[in-house]
Parts: C-alpha cells; structure tokens; sequence
C-alpha cells in the first residue's frame, strides 16, 4: 500500500485534471438537446477558499452537474429542484426541505487525494474519482428527490439515499454499474475512519456499513461481474444470501413511489446514451 | 446478550434456511395444506372483529401454545420450556397481541403461535414472510430474563440508567422484539415502500408504536429495546471490534460467521445496525416524539446533545412514513378500543 501512496501522489495532480469528468468527457446529445425540460435547476457557487477554487473550475469545465441535469430529464418533478456545487466548510451539508441539494467542494477535495493515496494506477484512479464523485452527486440529488416527492422514508434517510443512488447506478449497462459501485467501494474502504462510541450516535452511516449496502446491491443486480465479491468472501454468505431481497426491496420501493414520476419514452434516450465513455476495457 | 439479540431480530429468512437444511419444509407442510384436521384455524375467544388474524395450533386445544418445536421430529417440551408455556399462556401473550393487532385491515391472514421454535436457547420472535407467520419462541422469554437479570446486576452495581424494574424490562424487551417482528410483518404483508434499510426500519416501526399508548407504555417498550443495547454497545460485543483478532489464537472460531463478527470490517456487513446505533435510533425517536417524556435520557447523556437536536425531525419523517403507508390500513374505531387499553400489568410499568 505504501508504494502505492508515492506513485499515486506524483501523478496525482495529472490524473484529477484530466479525468474528473465522472459522466464522460462529453456532453450528449440529450444534454444539450433538452436541459430545459429537466426540473433540475443547476448551480456552481464560487468558492471563497482559493484552495477549492480548482475544483470549482474543473467540475464546471467539465459540465458535471449538466450531464446529472441531462441524465435526469426523465425525472418529471413536480417542482424544481436545485443541484448546487458549493463550498460547505465540511464534506457534506445537510439538505433542508426545498432544497437545494449541496455537492461541497471540499468532498471531491477529500476524494481526490483519497484516490492519490491509494489507487494503484491510472486507471484505478480514474475509476476511483469517477465513480466516487458520482455517488456523491447522486445521494445529495437522492435527498431531493425524497423531500420535492414526498417519499415516506422507513429507515434512516442517509441509507435510503445510499440505496436510492446504487439502485440508479445499476440500472444503465454493466460499464456503468462497474465504474460506478467500484469507485462508490473504493471511496469506503479506503475512508479508513474507525467508529466507536458515540460516534455511532451520527445519522449518518460508517463507511464500512455503508459500502456493504452498495455491494450487496450491486451483487444482486449483476452477480455475474461482481462474483469477485462473494467468491473472495468480501461479502459474507450469510449476507450475500439476502442481497437479492435488500435488492428487490429498493426496485420495488422506487416502482411504488418514484416510477410514476418517470417519463417512459426518456428514460430510453437516457438508456441508449453512452455515459461513461471513459472506462477502461477490461 | 448481543448474541440473543441479533437473533431477537433476525426476521424468517434464517427460518428458511435451516429449513431447508433439516427438511423441516415437509415439516411444516402440514399447516399450509388442508389435509391436515390439527392446523384448523381457532376462532378466537374474544371479539377481536378481525378474520385476518388467527392463531395457529399444532394440536387441536393448545391454543396456537405449540407443545412442541417447529420439527416433525422435535422433542416434546422440556419442564423448564413447559413452564415458560404456561407462564405465557397465563400471560394471555398469544390472545393479547391478536387483539392488539386487530384494528389492521390484512389482505391476507397473519398467523401467530408460540412454539419450542428449533429447540435452542437462543431461538427468538420472528416474521416469515413465505408463510406469513410470527413465531413467539418460548426460549425468547428465558433469553429476556436472563438479560434482565444481568440488567438489573448492572444497574444496582453502576446506577448507569434511569431507574427500571426487572418486570419493565422483560415486559419491554419482549414487547419490543415483538414490534420490530410486527414492522417486518407489516413491510411484507402491507407492499410497503421501505426505503431505508428494513432492519432500521423495522426497529422504527416499534419505537413509533411505542409511543402511542401513552408515557408509561412507551416509557417500558423504550427501556426495554434501549438497555440492552446499551448493554452490549462495546466493541467486540454488539459494536463491531476495531483492531482485528488474532487469528492464530486458539478460541479464534473456525465458523466464517463467528470471523465475520471479529473483523472490524466485516462485522459491518451485518443488515442490522450495531448496537450503539440501535439504541441511539431508538432513543433518538422515543425523544424526538415525545420529548417531556424522554427528557431524562438527554439529561442523564445518553443521547448526545447533537444528535437530540435532529430527533424531533426525525421521528416527524417516521411519523409520515406511517401515516402515509400503515395507517391507511387502520381501522380507526377499532384502534380507539385498542389504545384505551391497558397492555401492561401494573408492575411491568413501574421503574423500580
């Protein structure tokens, strides 16, 4: 692991330049056809610490938040919902109902040098960053989601937009589900924070808990390309035998009360749209 | 402790798979078919008002009170196992839970029983969801007096709590494994969205119950789901370890379960919370519901200052998940019979 820390920090700098365009490193067609028929309003907020200012630049150079717009065109909310990139003075900030959904700044800071510390090559931490920026889009947009829907949420409101965001990640051909949950458990694992106490008293959930959650997900979606998993005992038995269930579960909540706010006929634009031009061929 | 509890709460999918490892299937043939005259369904003795909800005998006259396990070739009870019996049976456990149930509008029949469940000492409540079902273990009523016991040891040594009674906590420990049983059966039979992950979520549906049968009720169910998760909130017991064991001690198990539950990372993939976080959430949502009833825990530390602030929000979300997808399927005449009443026994409710 140590070697790895020093030959990912040299090519840190290069790597999140170049490939922190976690929906692709173009715009779609869609993108560019319709932002205006998405509910999602978009914003990129100036950072007033200058060491975020990058960031800032690259998310908005490389339309990170107009591809999540595009991406949800099928969404038909009934009201606007705002997706702001923003300084939060932490990694997350809590959504309030009305909005907006908040991407800080300083989480894809934190994610970038997580990737620098710990991805093996390149590609890895392409895939790292990637995937990781993207649950993050994604969980913030899931909280939206829930408050502009009126979803009743039974169980902790973290983990249901964990479940809401692997659910969507699984959802758009393997390429996708594979940069998406390896960058997701990537993120988790190497998060390295130890939980114990009253640290256990947060609402939000352990890293650890949570990359399970997304695992077990991805597991019971696409067994075949994450049998790595289960094989190699990452995901015990006892709980790879009930992944199907937690995944039925969420499918089956998102048909009941999200689906009757998904337009069929974009939703298909959206599946036929190649978003993660980037990934690697394994 | 933590052992009994993670089983307390584990819902039928563990049922099925000792099912299938034992045959116990062929087993339980028998009350799904109609060949069988001893699965007839009992009329309850009282007006409960509600077909929907039976309890299922194994021979005719038990009274849904199983004399034996879940097997076809299960032993018969054991004299401490016959005790425990009738102590629940005098209890009227079985009657009062069928009536307590019975304001819910069921599109299919929820069948309860107490039965010596796989024979074991640690066999709890559960929920099956492929039979629809909720199987009350006898052995569950030892497992919550003996953690009382060790409750009340503590409790006397340390004065760590609020005061609580022996007879409060197994009342609300068995109360409140009972109500988690119910969100699970409830999630299933009721095609109810859950969002969240199903064991939290479960352990919300008893807190929210909980709370609406008056302070003293909800005062007893709390306890008794919180204590003992404070019992066991240490890491290497119902908190996962946070250094990895020594696997080359000699009790180090060779069951990959047993493995999983020592390593710091594994342990995390367990789909119920760990302890602490169970009894924060429970606590969390008790205070956030009713916070001049729960006040003292605050006072007394157990709920960080932080977290408190978030509950009232957080019970007021759980609060709509009900209305939104349970209540619908509440009869409210009969609810009102149902919350006049008094479930405890005087002394189940008092803290000492």
């Amino acid at each position: 692991m140590k070697c790895t820390i020093c030959a990912a920090a040299g090519a840190f700098t290069l790597i999140a330049f170049a490939l922190l365009s976690p929906f692709g490193g173009f715009m779609p067609a869609l993108a560019q056809q319709s932002p205006q028929q998405s509910q999602i309003v978009i914003s990129y907020d100036e950072p007033t610490n200058v060491a975020l200012r990058p960031i800032y630049q690259r998310l908005k150079q490389r339309h990170v938040l107009e591809e999540l717009q595009a991406f949800m065109t099928p969404l038909r909310l009934p009201r606007k919902l705002t997706v702001r990139a923003a300084e939060c003075g932490a990694t997350t900030t809590e959504y309030k109902p009305q909005g907006p959904a908040t991407v800080c700044y300083e989480m894809v800071d934190f994610i970038e040098k997580l990737v620098a510390r710990h991805a093996k090559d390149q590609d890895s931490a392409q895939m790292a960053i990637a995937g990781a920026v993207i649950e993050t889009v994604l969980h913030e947009t899931a909280h939206g989601i829930f408050d502009v829907l009126q979803v009743p949420i039974w169980g902790r409101e973290d983990d249901a937009a964990d479940r809401l965001a692997a659910l969507i990640m699984t959802q758009f051909g393997e390429d996708t589900t594979r940069a998406t949950i390896t960058g997701t458990a990537n993120l988790f694992i190497w998060s390295g924070k130890t939980w114990t106490g009253s640290d256990f008293s947060s609402t939000a959930a352990p890293e650890y808990q949570r990359f399970f959650n997304y695992a077990c997900i991805a597991y019971a979606a696409d067994p075949l390309q994450f049998s790595d998993l289960v094989d190699k005992g990452t995901i015990p038995k006892d709980r790879a035998d009930r992944c199907k269930d937690e995944y039925q579960q969420i499918r089956k909540a998102f048909d009941l009360r999200i689906m009757p706010y998904v337009d069929p006929d974009l939703l298909i634009k959206v599946r036929a749209t190649p978003w993660l031009t980037w990934t690697p061929d394994k | 402790m933590s052992q009994s509890n993670a089983n307390a709460t584990r819902r039928g999918v563990g049922l099925k798979s000792i099912a299938l490892a034992t045959g116990l299937v062929l087993a339980l043939a028998w009350w799904t078919g109609s060949a069988a005259p001893a699965a007839a369904q009992t009329p309850l003795p009282v007006d409960f008002g509600n077909k929907k909800i039976i309890l299922y005998e194994k021979e005719k006259g038990d009274g849904g009170y199983w004399r034996t396990g879940l097997r076809a070739d299960a032993k018969p009870l054991s004299p401490e196992r016959t005790a425990l019996r009738g102590r629940m049976m005098k209890r009227r456990v079985l009657e009062d839970y069928a009536e307590f149930l019975s304001p819910l509008r069921l599109p299919s029949t929820l069948g309860l029983f107490a039965s010596d469940c796989d024979g074991s000492a640690w066999a709890s409540p559960y929920y099956d969801p492929d039979y629809h079902i909720i199987n009350m273990c006898y052995s569950f009523i030892a497992a919550s007096e003996q953690n009382a016991d060790a409750l009340m040891k503590l409790q006397a040594a340390h004065k760590l709590w609020t005061p609580v009674s022996r007879e409060q906590l197994i009342a609300g420990l068995f109360t409140a494994v009972l109500l988690h049983e119910t969100g699970h059966a409830l999630f299933d039979l009721l095609n109810v969205p859950v969002f969240g992950r199903e064991e939290d979520a479960a352990d919300f549906m008893a807190a929210f119950i909980a709370l609406q049968f008056g302070k003293e009720t909800a005062r007893t169910i709390i306890k008794g789901f919180a204590y003992p998760w404070a019992l066991s909130a240490y890491p290497g017991g119902g908190d996962p370890r946070t250094t990895k064991p020594d696997a080359t001690d000699p009790k180090y198990p060779k069951d990959p379960e047993a493995q999983c539950r020592l390593d710091p990372f594994c342990a995390f993939s367990d789909e119920h919370g760990t302890a602490s976080q169970r009894m924060y959430n429970g606590l969390c949502l008790a205070y956030g519901g009713d916070r001049a009833t729960f006040q003292d825990f605050v006072d007394a530390g157990w709920l960080p200052p932080e977290r408190a602030k978030s509950c009232p929000k957080e019970f007021q979300q759980l609060s709509f998940a009900f209305q939104k997808t349970i209540l619908p399927f509440i009869d409210q005449e009969q609810m009102k019979k149902i919350r006049a009443k008094r479930w405890f026994l005087p002394q189940e409710m008092k803290d000492k």
